[in-house]
């Protein structure tokens, strides 16, 4: 049994907000468990909360309730500069854009993670002279981060994230700014340090190609986990292939599509129950037959006329359900 | 003797002298150290009282005086102290004017830093929030900021000094043109002399108070922007 990388329980969070409807909540009582040198994609509709659990995840935020353990250890319990060092050892971050430092060539936005850790400059620099070198980019190491392209500044970004030596990485959309083509290099990156360094990730993403690559995808749904994917997930079509996630506390939430082939939101009789089996049978669905997936997508406008569509093609948002 | 009291001016004596200096009657100072030690003391600087001479005997005197070759030059007192004072030299008048600037300035330096600190650190934001990803801890942030900001405003609090003390002399020789309009107007030799006084202690003042409120204002604005919501940052949402 591969030890745990990652644990999460029961992890909320909170913005406060001033707006009329009051504080939002980004996630509700998450779980998750991610062994050592395992992928997972996290996929799901803007605004569901995947930037805040990777925020959460990965130490740079306090969730508002809950326990995150990354390599063992309560990240709950520690302080300040307690967190910064088990982040310094054991992530990194890999962002949409390169998210380089603007004033600092390729050469020392690779080393500065070393520099924080209290390595010598000159130290710093040869090793990532030698990480550029390893990623093909040791020709562009004296450029600014302007003067690369948008491929050349994910590398470095990368080189950035590995010059750590870190047990796992922590993505954010990573190819979502770049080319087909330098998306799959980036990609086959990722495949190459997963499978001979035994790097675990964890990716957000849209994409079909980067969630394929993940050994496993979690649907994330208004901050809650709604089903697991198994690899080759198609983040087109998610109702296809999903597992619905029943959690320890006996929750499971129904993603919209379901929720209207089984009528809607209501009461139910639960019918023939088995190991592994459960059948249910609607009694009172106050709102059957009423609620229909949303004409318009609230955030962009889109038509998605006769199409059943879940996510917006044009904007990316969950489609919601509304009453006829 | 017009002017009794405390003197910042007198002409032909320089700030410095002026600041150390006591001016008394010569029979005062006769009783004070005796008689023989007055007739045998020596001066390159004597101030005369001339009572009853006024006009054009006191200008035929003036001449008279400075024709011998022992004399460097000669000053008429009360007359060139009347158009100093007249004329707005710095030190007369002006001290009321020259605080209420301080304050203004004072204030202003201190509220232009804060403003254009938080101005700064809002556009830094995004590169502070990398630098937290990366593995930069707070504090590491936070010095790196202040010693990055700290050295500008050093630097730049230097040349302001200088190009000041150097606008300030500029003009000084400026105010000379005015005393040449006058003298094509009042057909006589009117030449406005400025003594420029050098306000060490309120620039001191001035400088430390803005050093401070750099540092409140980067303390403040750097925590804040560590404070924010590094993911919404990073995506430049």
């Amino acid at each position: 049994m591969r030890e745990s990388i990652l644990q999460a329980s029961g992890l909320y969070h909170v913005y406060e907000s001033k707006a009329e409807d009051g504080n939002v909540v980004a996630l509700r009582g998450l779980h998750i468990d991610m062994k050592e040198g395992e992928a997972i994609a996290v996929v799901g509709p803007s605004g569901s909360g995947k930037s805040t659990l990777m925020k959460c995840l990965g130490g740079l935020m306090k969730a508002s309730a809950g326990s995150v353990s990354l390599a063992g250890k309560n990240m709950t319990r520690l302080t300040g500069q307690e967190l910064v060092e088990l982040r310094q050892k054991t992530v990194s971050f890999i962002f949409q854009e390169g998210n380089l430092l603007p004033n600092m060539n390729a050469r020392d936005n690779v080393a500065q993670p070393l520099r924080h850790q209290g390595i010598k400059s000159r130290k710093a620099l040869k090793l990532a002279d030698a990480m550029l070198d390893r990623l093909g980019i040791l020709h562009r190491a004296h450029a600014l981060p302007k003067m690369l392209s948008g491929g050349e500044q994910q590398r470095v970004a990368i080189a950035r994230a590995l010059i750590t030596n870190p047990r796992l990485i922590f993505a954010d959309e990573p190819t979502g700014a770049l080319d087909p083509v330098t998306s799959r290099e980036v990609l086959a990156m990722f495949k190459d340090l997963h499978h001979n360094e035994g790097v675990s990730f964890l990716i957000v993403t849209h994409s079909k190609e980067v969630a394929s690559f993940a050994n496993r995808s979690l649907e994330l749904r208004d901050g809650r986990f709604v089903a697991e994917h198994g690899d080759g997930v198609d983040v087109e079509n998610l109702s296809e292939d999903r597992e619905l996630i029943i959690d320890e506390t006996g929750t499971v939430t129904l993603p919209p599509d379901l929720l209207v082939r089984m009528g809607g939101a209501g009461r139910y009789t639960v019918g023939n129950v088995d190991s592994g089996f459960i059948s249910l049978q609607g009694e009172t669905i106050e709102t059957m037959g009423q609620m229909v997936l949303a004409n318009t997508c609230p955030a962009c406008k889109h038509d998605y006329a006769e199409s059943e569509d879940q996510l917006c093609p044009s904007c990316g948002s969950s489609r919601p359900m509304v009453e006829v | 003797m017009y002017y009794i009291g405390v003197h910042e001016y007198i002409p032909g004596v320089s700030t410095a002298t002026m600041s150390s200096s006591l001016i008394i009657g010569e029979s005062s100072w006769q009783s004070l150290i005796g008689p023989d030690a007055v007739a045998n003391y020596t001066s390159s600087i004597w101030i005369v009282n001339v009572e009853g001479v006024s006009g054009e005997s006191l200008e035929a005197l003036a001449s008279t005086l400075s024709a011998d070759f022992r004399v460097s030059s000669v000053l008429d007192w009360s007359s060139t102290h009347k158009s100093v004072e007249r004329n707005g030299g710095l030190i007369f008048g002006t001290p009321g004017l020259l605080s209420l600037q301080f304050v203004v300035a004072s204030i202003a330096a201190v509220a232009s830093s804060f403003v254009f600190l938080s101005l700064v650190l809002s556009q830094r934001q995004k590169e502070l929030a990398v630098l937290q990803a990366i593995g930069a801890s707070p504090n590491q942030i936070i010095r790196l900021v202040l010693f990055e900001i700290l050295s500008i405003v050093m630097v730049s609090m230097a040349l302001g000094i200088g190009l000041g003390i150097g606008v300030a002399l500029s003009f000084n020789g400026f105010f000379d043109v005015f005393g040449f309009i006058f003298q094509i107007f009042g057909g006589s030799s009117t030449t406005i002399e400025r003594t420029l006084y050098y306000p060490w202690y309120q620039l001191l003042l001035v400088s430390l108070s803005v050093f401070a409120a750099v540092v409140v204002a980067l303390l403040v604005t750097t925590r804040r922007a560590l404070k924010s919501d590094l993911a919404s940052v990073l995506k430049g949402e």
